[in-house]
């Protein structure tokens, strides 16, 4: 299973753990919503390609 | 087909409208979970009743924060033990702005 973890803002600790949980024996990528510029039509090939999306806050 | 869905609440300011969705998608034939991850005040009567209803629909409603548990009759619950319960849910839904 491929997940994708999508961060609205800086993962805190809790945040980070419950990622490594979820993402445990699993494919996992993320995408970082609160730095720079960001690149939309990346994020919809990346959420297309997931099996999973979770978009933290 | 019914779907399963955990929300998780880490701002005071949206748990109870958070709690509200949870029900909301238990009416729909969902199995609604939440966790409430943050200090909050006792809900009232009526949300605690929400509360329940979400039970009797298979639900539950959980807190990682002992006091939370008690003053609003949530299910204690650790980090470690929410993050394997996602891993089984056809959504996870954290609910609000940080």
């Amino acid at each position: 299973m491929k997940i994708l973890h999508v961060y609205r803002s800086e993962p805190d600790g809790d945040t980070k753990k419950l990622v490594e949980i979820v993402s445990e024996g699993r494919e996992a990528a993320e995408f970082k919503l609160f730095e720079g510029q960001v690149d939309y039509d990346k994020l919809v090939d990346m959420v297309m390609d997931a099996d999973k999306s979770i978009c933290w806050w | 087909m019914s779907k399963k869905l955990f929300f998780m609440y880490k701002n005071p300011d949206y748990v109870v409208d958070g709690i509200r969705s949870a029900l909301g998608q238990a009416v729909e034939n969902n199995y609604a979970f939440g966790a409430v991850l943050t200090d909050m005040p006792e809900l009232d009567e009526h949300n605690k009743e929400n509360v329940d209803w979400i039970r009797d629909m298979e639900g539950e409603m959980y807190s990682t924060v002992p006091s939370v548990c008690e003053k609003n009759e949530l299910t204690p619950i650790t980090l470690e033990e929410l993050g394997k319960q996602l891993r089984d849910m056809d959504l996870v839904i954290p609910y609000g702005i940080k």
